[in-house]
């Protein structure tokens, strides 16, 4: 009898995520029910107009800014985080490349805000005094900060990945006079290219996920942006700014239909990591 | 001929990129603790108040960091409580027993862990708005960020748990049928134990996970400046809750030393749990 009850309330606890993400959805669905039955704003949607006094609530330009913050912040942090594995793995002296090593693993624990709010005070003076970005709360800012974060990101899984598998191929890459450089670039690196991409979508979904350093960087403006230096605004960030501004109408329906884009978008890059790496 | 130069440059890169990175973690540390400094001294953490009286609840503590702190260890403690019996009753049931509902289960743990904390934020925001309808008094508190948090951070011991059962000898399971031991038997008295260390990894990770997430909590009940909580229905300050506020709006410079301070507070906390983390993994996977 204990058993059977012990046993059953184990696989309960197992059920407590499903039933929540089920639960969530249907939430979405229910509140956003003024937005589903207005055709006018729900064809609104797919524009790039924000503008709820009009009855315009178009969200693509805050999915268009969370497509171009994610890639900015990626095309930075793919290039270094992998260039750290390099140098963690091989390339670096012994003692350099475990201090890296260390760094890295701390910087995955630096709270998120704290990287947002050095940013604020650092890096946004630097580049509306010194570099001439306008008003230095931009794209280029909150990519920069993001990219850094994700350093980590990047770097970690695969060295935890490849310092064993590189390990193993040593034998035969010694006996044929590879060096450690050349058997990193040319052997290792090339045998795990399916999980390159993984951690690439695996940083993808964090960077679209992310909401502190969209939020207090990027400028938060509702429009397509120009130039790096211009403004934008996130997905996320915008579900964070509609709850803080708004209360009962059509405007705060579109808060459900960003969550459930926003949700779809990252679930897409996780499931497609997970399906790389299997 | 090129694979030479592809070579030269990339080990040329791999050390830039090597420095880049050292120089941008120093500079980050050393703009905190020379920003930070100003605030730290004794009256950090209590401000203009006296400690003893603010400690047993008598004296408010206005320009302090005290309320802050207690309520982010309260909000952490909750959640965990709430998340850690649930993870990893879900990592035993994932690993040990197999059905199509519990394979569902593994994907939505997956899907959970990836899922953005503003979506959980607003998710549990919406709960007390639907419950208005029925509990007028239903408010933002302590306790329903405390619950949206145990589902962000649900995951890490689940998938702690799963991991480690799994990666248990078959030698061990062998043994424990070989004795006669009941299914149940065996996991709480024998695989359980064996886990812990790998648990406690999962356990003290989302621990750091709850800690400095903000988004969450920025819909469901922390608000800039309350004081300590009397009861779990009370909203509450949180440390990185008034680190984002006072990068947008701040009285005095001594609030914004003080932030700095927090900020330095939130990152020792932080690295203080993950180098646990790494070293309960370390062993747990010995």
């Amino acid at each position: 009898m204990r058993t059977r009850l012990s046993g059953a309330l184990l696989l309960a606890a197992a059920q407590v995520s499903t039933l929540w993400v089920v639960l969530t959805l249907l939430l979405f669905a229910w509140l956003g029910r003024p937005l589903w039955q207005d055709p006018a704003a729900l064809a609104s949607l797919a524009g790039f107009s924000w503008n709820p006094a009009a009855g315009q609530y178009g969200l693509g330009a805050m999915f268009a800014g969370t497509l171009l913050l994610s890639s900015g912040a990626l095309a930075l942090a793919f290039p270094l985080g992998l260039l750290c594995v390099l140098f963690v793995l091989a390339l670096g002296p012994r003692v350099l490349a475990q201090l890296l090593r260390q760094v890295l693993t701390l910087m995955a624990g630096v709270p998120t805000v704290v990287y947002a709010f050095v940013a604020v005070w650092l890096l946004v003076p630097w580049l509306r005094d010194s570099a001439g970005v306008g008003m230095g709360f931009s794209w280029l800012a909150a990519s920069l900060t993001l990219g850094l974060m994700l350093v980590p990101t990047v770097a970690l899984p695969l060295i935890g990945v490849l310092a064993p598998a590189d390990a193993s191929l040593a034998p035969v890459c010694d006996a044929l006079g590879i060096s450690r450089a050349q058997r990193l670039l040319w052997v290792t690196l090339p045998a795990h290219r399916p999980l390159m991409l993984s951690v690439l979508l695996v940083a993808a979904g964090r960077a679209a996920g992310d909401t502190l350093i969209a939020l207090m960087l990027s400028g938060n403006a509702p429009w397509l942006p120009h130039s790096p230096a211009d403004p934008l605004r996130v997905l996320s960030a915008h579900i964070a700014l509609s709850l803080a501004t708004d209360t009962e109408s059509t405007a705060y329906a579109a808060v459900y239909a960003s969550s459930l884009l926003l949700l779809a978008w990252v679930s897409l890059s996780h499931l497609l990591s997970r399906r790389l790496v299997r | 001929m090129t694979r030479r130069l592809i070579e030269r440059a990339v080990i040329a890169a791999s050390w830039l990129a090597a420095l880049l990175l050292f120089a941008l973690f120093a500079t980050m540390l050393a703009f905190l603790a020379v920003h930070a400094a100003p605030a730290l001294d004794g009256d950090l953490l209590f401000g203009d108040a006296d400690p003893w009286r603010a400690m047993i609840g008598e004296e408010m503590v206005w320009d302090g960091l005290w309320p802050a702190l207690v309520g982010s260890t309260l909000l952490t403690l909750v959640a965990l409580a709430i998340a850690l019996p649930l993870g990893v009753a879900a990592g035993i049931a994932q690993a040990e027993f197999d059905s199509p509902a519990l394979r569902a289960s593994r994907a939505m743990t997956d899907l959970l862990s990836g899922m953005p904390s503003i979506v959980l934020g607003l998710s549990g925001f919406m709960l007390i708005v639907l419950l208005r309808g029925v509990w007028p008094d239903a408010n933002v508190s302590l306790l329903l960020a405390a619950c949206c948090i145990a589902l962000l951070i649900l995951p890490y011991p689940t998938v702690a748990t799963r991991q480690a059962l799994l990666r248990l000898p078959a030698t061990l399971r062998l043994a424990c049928d070989a004795l006669g031991m009941s299914r149940m038997q065996a996991i709480f008295h024998v695989y359980l134990p064996e886990c812990r260390q790998g648990i406690g990894a999962g356990a003290v990770l989302a621990c750091g996970r709850a800690l400095e997430d903000v988004a969450v909590i920025l819909l469901t009940g922390a608000v800039a400046s309350f004081g300590v909580p009397r009861s779990v229905f009370d909203p509450f300050e949180a440390l990185p809750f008034f680190i984002m506020v006072t990068a947008s709006e701040y009285r005095d410079e001594q609030q914004l030393a003080r932030a700095f301070a927090a900020a330095l507070l939130l990152l020792g906390l932080s690295a203080l749990l993950f180098t646990l983390a790494r070293r309960l993994q370390g062993k747990s996977v010995r």
